[in-house]
């Protein structure tokens, strides 16, 4: 599976590693931009820092 | 040459986006001629925001070299984000790769030697090119 790069002003033309090749076939029609990707990791960083103050925040109540 | 990727740089290379140069900074990474670097902390925080990416992490686990920073900083006003920068320069990385520029995140050009870039500046650089042309 190939995916392209604009460098230089050219659309560069390269294959994925497997990896990605397959987060791609999962994600098929889905694009962000690059504020959405912020906005998405910020979401789950605060997701993850309220999980870790659970217990602490069950403790308190 | 060392880059530490911001975790939204492995989000957007998992998207087909038309336009992708963070899914190039990762085949530069999967193909060994770009080392990337992560520290236990960046991992645990790509492991729970990648988490419905098991190859993606899968690819971080396999290629990305492991550093453990001595220094917990907080020079960066937004807190996570300080846990690159202690990577970065853990390892005197060259270039820190995010598209998170915005006032209280990465807003310095460079933290010590590591120069603040975005993808599409980063695969760009003249020094990059040379790997670009051994795809």
């Amino acid at each position: 599976m190939n995916a392209t790069a604009i460098v230089g002003g050219k659309v560069v033309k390269f294959v994925l590693p497997p990896a990605l090749a397959k987060a791609h076939q999962r994600n098929a029609g889905r694009i962000m931009t690059d504020q959405e990707a912020v906005d998405f990791v910020e979401t789950k960083r605060r997701r993850l820092a309220l999980r870790r103050a659970k217990p602490y925040l069950e403790s308190r109540s | 040459m060392k880059a530490v990727l911001d975790t939204c740089i492995l989000k957007l290379a998992s998207l087909p986006n038309p336009n992708n140069p963070a899914a190039l900074i990762v085949k530069l990474c999967w193909d060994g001629l770009l080392e990337c670097w992560a520290s236990p902390a960046m991992q645990e925080e790509y492991s729970a925001v990648l988490a419905d990416q098991p190859e993606l992490l899968a690819l971080v686990q396999d290629r990305f070299h492991v550093c453990y920073p001595l220094v917990e900083l907080d020079c960066v006003k937004h807190e996570p984000d300080n846990r690159f920068v202690e990577c970065a320069l853990a390892i005197d990385a060259d270039y820190l790769v995010t598209v998170n520029i915005a006032r209280g995140h990465f807003d310095q050009p460079a933290y010590g030697r590591s120069r603040v870039v975005t993808p599409g500046t980063f695969v760009n650089l003249p020094a990059v090119q040379p790997m670009l042309r051994k795809l």
